[in-house]
């Protein structure tokens, strides 16, 4: 980006013998704080909104209006401004121009073109060039999200929700099925042998939920749509596949806990939502219509 | 996707945290997006049996503030290009919040929880937990950081 792009033109400019109070007045009129000076067709100085301010008289010993206007009356330009004049070409590179004006080489920058003044740039103008920017970033879309599946009823709402969602955003998904381990859920001390077959069934689960998952997943095959399986506690282990992909979405439904926690009335959307820093869209399984259709 | 938006803020400022949010959402959809602001009812200030302030005085005033609050991040919004239209409602936060969503069909209610311990755990208001309960609607949960 040149400072042709972003200079403001034309330039107000005043004459060097251009009374204070008539600049003070110019610069409200226009919404401005920097006022290049000429004098016999060249420039001298600029006139800033901090020069002004520098020899105003304080409004503390209480003068009137009229006095502190009369002070400042017989002031001309030329005695206030400064006379550091900073020129570049309207090709100059904006980066040059935020230097110089962060750096406080300068307030403001003076676009010469062939002698002519044709532009300036304050730091106003770069603010305005950031805030372009930064639209144009805005609003930002998804990239990551997380959607928890349980193959319960909301499964499918939930995982179609998700994936238009990803569709929308050409964002990835990460399906995900937490496995609950069997002893847990009987929630009770089991001995070696009923260890053994217990693991066994935990095998034969999870081969089945893979084959469950490949199959939801493998209709999807042109988005970006991927599975995982861990085991653990649902809410615990959502949060930390949600870390480790950095999400910033999770989708899901408000799967029922297992074992004592779901005495408790409390979802494992609710656990998720009280410790995952990313946004968490709840979706409700659409029971009146379940039910209507039943 | 998703067409009407309620988006519940309190007047205590954080809520703007969930402008930075919304986007991905609202945007891809274009939504229209409704800010509601939901206040316990107003009592009546009454000393010796005299009653001081009314309870609808104090409401028209809570009000007034409120309504200049989202006027304020409707602005935002409503420079970006989204319609953007402002209530405040008294009455019990939960069925306030459902009743405006389904008085205004809307189709997903993005609520932001503004409170968060040191553990970096959150407490979830009990509000944000009835209405994810109860409503019939998606709700967007939102942490804004403390």
């Amino acid at each position: 980006m040149d400072l042709e792009a972003l200079m403001q033109r034309p330039v107000i400019t005043i004459a060097a013998d251009t009374p204070i109070r008539h600049a003070r007045a110019v610069m409200v009129r226009h919404g401005i704080r920097h006022l290049p000076v000429v004098e016999a067709g060249a420039l001298v100085g600029v006139l800033t909104d901090r020069c002004v301010r520098r020899v105003e008289p304080s409004t503390v010993p209480g003068l009137a209006r009229c006095e502190q206007a009369a002070l400042l009356e017989p002031l001309p330009a030329r005695q206030v401004m400064t006379r550091r004049l900073v020129r570049r070409p309207p090709e100059a590179p904006v980066h040059e121009a935020a230097w110089l004006l962060w750096e406080g080489r300068a307030e403001s920058i003076l676009v010469v073109d062939k002698g002519d003044l044709v532009g300036i740039v304050t730091t106003s103008d770069l603010l305005k060039a950031l805030i372009g920017i930064l639209d144009c970033q805005w609003p930002a879309t998804y990239s990551q999200i997380v959607v928890p599946v349980d193959f319960s009823p909301a499964t499918r709402q939930v995982f179609h929700t998700a994936l238009g969602l990803a569709h929308q955003h050409h964002a990835c998904l990460t399906v995900l099925h937490v496995l609950v381990p069997f002893w847990r859920l009987l929630a009770a001390d089991v001995d070696h042998v009923l260890g053994s077959m217990l693991e066994q069934i935990d095998e034969d689960r999870k081969s089945e939920v893979q084959h469950r998952l490949a199959t939801l997943v493998g209709l999807n095959a042109a988005a970006r749509v991927t599975y995982q399986i861990v085991e653990g506690e649902p809410g615990a282990e959502i949060v930390k596949t949600a870390a480790h992909v950095k999400a910033d979405l999770i989708v899901m439904g408000r799967y029922r806990q297992h074992g004592l926690l779901r005495w408790l009335a409390r979802s494992v959307a609710e656990d998720v939502i009280s410790c995952t820093p990313c946004p968490v869209l709840i979706v409700r399984e659409q029971r009146r219509a379940h039910h209507a259709r039943s | 996707m998703y067409h009407h938006i309620l988006v519940t803020l309190d007047s205590r400022g954080r809520s703007e945290q969930i402008l930075a949010q919304l986007p991905p959402i609202v945007w891809q959809h274009r939504s229209a997006v409704h800010l509601l602001s939901v206040y316990p009812p107003m009592r009546a200030v009454v000393v010796d049996q005299q009653t001081i302030v009314y309870a609808h005085q104090l409401e028209s005033q809570a009000s007034i503030e409120a309504l200049g609050y989202l006027d304020r991040v409707a602005m935002q919004l409503h420079e970006r290009g989204l319609s953007v239209s402002t209530e405040v409602r008294f009455g019990e936060p939960v069925e306030t919040i459902l009743a405006t969503a389904q008085a205004s069909a809307t189709d997903l209610i993005i609520m932001p929880v503004p409170w968060c311990r040191g553990d970096g755990h959150l407490m979830m208001a009990e509000v944000t937990t009835q209405v994810i309960r109860k409503s019939p609607v998606p709700v967007l949960v939102v942490r804004l950081e403390a």
